[in-house]
């Protein structure tokens, strides 16, 4: 025997691929799942009928392939010879394009099953949800949702704000004064939930209204309360525990959804801003795709941005492949993402640059393929030209400004003028209400 | 039916009216009532910009021919008043036309350079000739032809400098100023060579008449041939090209110029006006030439935007679908047209309104707009397909470039077009096409032209660039390659997309 390659994570799909069509030509794919589980291993499940001989073949064969993402002997299987047997064909999956085939992927992870769940399909009755999300911090992004949930408090709504960016809190620093925080924070009542101990009554400490307007209405639910400056030390343990799967089952996702839920019927907001945590976290997908919202992805246009996009977009891509097509869901969830282009100097060229850089992402990964010979909408194809304004990459700009470097808005907001929030803010703003209008019809 | 109704009736001949025609040709003038003065053209219409530059389609020629005709330039001229056409007199320097009454048509200058005359003085001539029928001294006497005239300056250069400056004076001390007009300057030649050395030529004179302040010269040029860096390989060109103007339209120019067209029309023009008025508070100004009376756009719906889409709604369908997230119909349409470069031609965007009110009124006879998204939609198909033809018109080769791109999808790398190009070998069969079409050629035929740089560098990457210079194509920020819609679908591309069509 030749001595093995070194394979690692990327290979095996491909490599499976390859073997299950070499021994068992006729497969079709669809009827296929393959189970990766917590440490990245491959198990493949196959139909009833196949024959012991294609079974036992495909397990030797794998096992020698795949080296150690092999299980070993027990890497094949039929659906009846598992313990959940047919049910495992119905668990929700990935769909991954591997060498011209869509392969279902069940995903078993420590924890973020929610990267795997397609978002919750029919009509949601709930205020409209706006999630701000980013793959860094200092791009404007909590500052922005301040001043837009401040602006709407103006024009006489209710705004809720929560703080999910529980690594790295801020919403609760920069808009209520210490004495004013309320006694629990979001953190409380996620690792409260996981004993069961979350109690209805729970969401009236949690909020607190926020002074950097005048009129009331400018709620904020913030990370950390009253509790966490008391017992300091806790912290870090709740925040170990804070996304774990429920005892009852529920996911992160689902924990959440009810924690927001509960806010919502106890503040009963107009609009509901949610601060998402940055960067690249498997719980992030529960505030993309979960709280069925509108989604603004904050950029600065440098390099590392669109490295991280793109890895976060091409996964969403695998729940697009089946979604896109079977589900009768009214809005797409990609129609609700949009780019935020942050730091901008609102010029032309930097505009249609950004717009060119989100592109190249986006037509990688959540945009449909739109065939040479399908007529322009033909079919409603979910794609856009790089220059579309009415596209999802094409950004809101917000003008880059010393004002708001490093602001903290109790203490610096009254000394900036209106005028320059407006020449910085002032075309998300409209994106923004462009959006709440839309979101309103939507859940209606 | 009620008034809106009634109102949206009475705009159906405005569209009908609008004309299916190619672009303008020749040198006929415009009907002073087609005649749209868009805010951002005043530069290239002022007689003291000497390089206009424009992609196909943007109204070289149109604005050459109005310049030249009595009565439009007077339209022109009561709108714009800062540029003083009133008391400008305007000629032909060069245009496809071929009497060889005010210039030497193209085969007479394929001759002139076949006996060796000199390109400046060949252009000397011209303007002088032109200068000199208005004063009417008699410097050509006993010259029947372009040969004996240019023959006559290149004798007597005293005497010709003499003239240009006194001239000059005469025309300044009364005010005045003479316009020579340069248009369809791809057909000075049959090859990009001869091109070459007429426009070096014509250019260098127009640089050296410079200092004559009276004395005004207007090249319209195309965009290869401005970016044709051999073209302005002269000293001091730089000073020709500084003050150089780009024909563009922007969004709100293509809907002042829509507003135009139907406050103009003969039949739906008082309704649309009066309508205007009474949503808007404002009026439409009056130009009166030769008893025609052309309305102007006032400023509230020529410029502001926001009036515009307010008035696009009334008659159009709001969104693009009805699905609301798809497309708001006023920023869609501009962006469905545009070419790589951004650039929207104002015909196209005029034939798909009105194939999109013929397919409106043909299948969706009961939509309570004149435009449906659907026929939106078509229209904009339609227009695509005489862009295309359009563009092929300046560019013959653009068909041979584009045939073996068929079912490729963008963005894509350059290598993926170049292999598609080396399989059907295009590099060749272009100039190959080229040779063959220029051995018989009258004056009526356009030349073949190949892109400029192909004969010195017959490559594919000269393909790439060419097609990126008249925005066919673009590189997007990561240098892969993109088609806009426009070309895109007419050219059988598919766009590419992480989420797969299951076939």
């Amino acid at each position: 025997m030749r001595p093995q390659a070194h394979i690692t994570f990327d290979q095996c799909l491909p490599l499976l691929v390859r073997v299950v069509r070499e021994l068992v030509p006729s497969v079709d794919f669809a009827e296929l799942r393959v189970v990766r589980d917590m440490h990245g291993r491959l198990y493949l499940m196959v139909p009833d009928n196949w024959s012991d001989s294609e079974v036992g073949a495909l397990k030797e064969k794998l096992q020698s392939v795949l080296g150690h993402y092999s299980p070993g002997m027990n890497g094949v299987a039929r659906y009846q010879d598992t313990l959940a047997g047919g049910a495992l064909f119905q668990e929700p999956t990935l769909v991954h394009w591997v060498d011209g085939v869509n392969l279902h992927l069940i995903e078993r992870r420590a924890m973020g099953q929610d990267w795997a769940l397609q978002p919750q399909a029919g009509p949601q009755f709930h205020p409209p949800r706006f999630v701000f999300h980013s793959l860094k911090g200092g791009v404007g992004r909590s500052t922005a949702m301040m001043l837009w949930g401040r602006e709407l408090v103006r024009q006489g709504r209710t705004v809720l704000l929560v703080d999910l960016d529980l690594e790295a809190p801020g919403l609760g620093a920069h808009m209520l004064e210490p004495e004013h925080r309320p006694v629990y924070g979001v953190l409380d009542w996620l690792v409260e939930d996981l004993v069961g101990n979350a109690r209805a009554a729970m969401p009236k400490d949690m909020v607190a209204q926020s002074t950097l307007v005048n009129s009331p209405g400018l709620w904020v639910a913030p990370a950390l309360g009253k509790r966490a400056f008391d017992s300091p030390e806790n912290v870090m343990a709740k925040l170990a525990r804070g996304y774990l799967e429920g005892e009852d089952g529920l996911g992160f996702a689902a924990r959440l959804r009810h924690m927001v839920e509960a806010l919502e019927a106890h503040v009963k907001p107009d609009v509901v801003l949610i601060d998402s945590r940055a960067g690249l976290h498997e719980t992030v997908a529960a505030n993309l795709l979960h709280l069925n919202a509108e989604v603004f992805l904050f950029a600065v246009d440098v390099p590392a941005t669109w490295e991280g996009y793109r890895y976060l977009l091409s996964h969403l891509t695998q729940l697009a492949q089946v979604s896109g097509k079977a589900s009768q869901q009214l809005v797409d969830w990609r129609e609700r993402f949009h780019m935020v282009h942050a730091r901008s100097s609102m010029s032309e060229a930097d505009k249609r640059r950004f717009a060119s850089r989100a592109f190249n992402v986006w037509v990688d990964t959540l945009y449909d393929e739109l065939p040479p010979d399908e007529l322009v909408d033909a079919a409603p194809a979910f794609t856009f030209d790089e220059f579309d304004s009415d596209a999802p990459h094409w950004p809101l700009s917000i003008l880059r400004s010393d004002h708001f470097e490093a602001l903290d808005p109790m203490m610096q907001l009254a000394s900036i003028g209106e005028s320059a929030i407006r020449e910085a803010f002032g075309e998300l703003f409209s994106g923004l209400n462009h959006c709440l209008a839309l979101a309103k019809v939507d859940i209606l | 039916m009620n008034s809106n109704e009634q109102l949206l009736e009475t705009l159906r001949p405005a569209f009908e009216a609008i004309p299916e025609e190619v672009a303008h040709h020749g040198t006929e003038p415009p009907e002073p009532a087609s005649v749209y003065v868009v805010p951002g053209h005043e530069s290239a219409l002022n007689p003291d910009t000497a390089i206009v530059v424009g992609d196909r389609g943007t109204g070289k020629s149109f604005w050459s021919s109005a310049l030249n005709g009595e009565a439009t330039r007077m339209v022109i001229g009561q709108q714009l008043k800062r540029i003083r056409l009133d008391n400008t007199c305007v000629g032909w320097g060069f245009s496809s036309e071929t009497s060889n009454r005010n210039h030497p048509s193209r085969r007479v200058l394929q001759r002139l350079l076949d006996q060796n005359f000199n390109p400046e003085d060949i252009w000397r001539t011209v303007i002088l000739y032109q200068l000199l029928e208005a004063s009417g001294q008699a410097f050509f006497e006993g010259t029947e032809d372009w040969p004996a005239r240019i023959q006559r300056v290149a004798d007597n250069p005293e005497a010709e400098e003499r003239l240009f400056a006194s001239i000059n004076e005469e025309l300044e001390s009364r005010g005045e100023r003479h316009l020579l007009v340069f248009d369809a300057l791809d057909r000075l030649g049959n090859d990009w060579a001869q091109i070459r050395v007429l426009l070096r030529g014509l250019l260098r004179v127009g640089l050296d008449l410079r200092e004559f302040r009276a004395i005004r010269t207007k090249f319209f040029l195309r965009q290869d041939m401005w970016e044709d860096q051999s073209v302005w390989a002269f000293p001091d060109a730089s000073k020709l090209t500084h003050g150089r103007v780009l024909l563009q339209w922007h969004r709100a120019d293509l809907y002042g110029l829509l507003w135009h067209q139907l406050a103009n029309n003969a039949r739906s023009g008082p309704q649309f006006r009066q309508w205007v008025q009474r949503e808007y508070q404002c009026s439409f100004g009056e130009v009166t030439t030769n008893g025609v009376t052309v309305y102007v756009v006032p400023e509230a719906i020529r410029t502001r935007e926001a009036n515009q889409s307010a008035l696009l709604q009334a008659i159009a369908s709001r969104f693009m679908g009805t699905n609301r997230r798809r497309g708001n119909t006023f920023t869609w349409l501009p962006t469905h047209l545009a070419d790589a470069k951004g650039q929207v031609s104002p015909r196209s965007f005029l034939v798909a309104l009105k194939h999109a009110h013929t397919l409106t009124q043909r299948q969706y006879p009961e939509a309570d707009v004149l435009l449906h998204y659907e026929g939106i939609k078509k229209g904009v198909q339609e227009a695509s397909r005489l862009r295309l033809r359009e563009l092929q018109e300046d560019y013959p080769w653009i068909q041979q470039v584009l045939d073996p791109l068929q079912g490729m999808t963008v963005p894509a790398n350059e290598e993926e077009l170049h292999a598609r190009w080396r399989d059907d070998d295009v590099v060749n069969r272009v100039l190959q096409a080229a040779a063959d079409n220029n051995q018989t050629l009258d004056d009526s035929v356009r030349p073949y032209l190949p892109p400029h740089s192909l004969e010195n560098q017959a490559q594919e990457g000269t393909l790439t660039q060419a097609m990126i210079e008249i925005g066919v194509i673009n590189r997007t920020a990561d240098g892969r390659l993109n088609m806009p819609d426009l070309f895109r679908v007419a050219a059988g591309i598919g766009r590419r997309g992480g989420v797969r069509a299951i076939r």
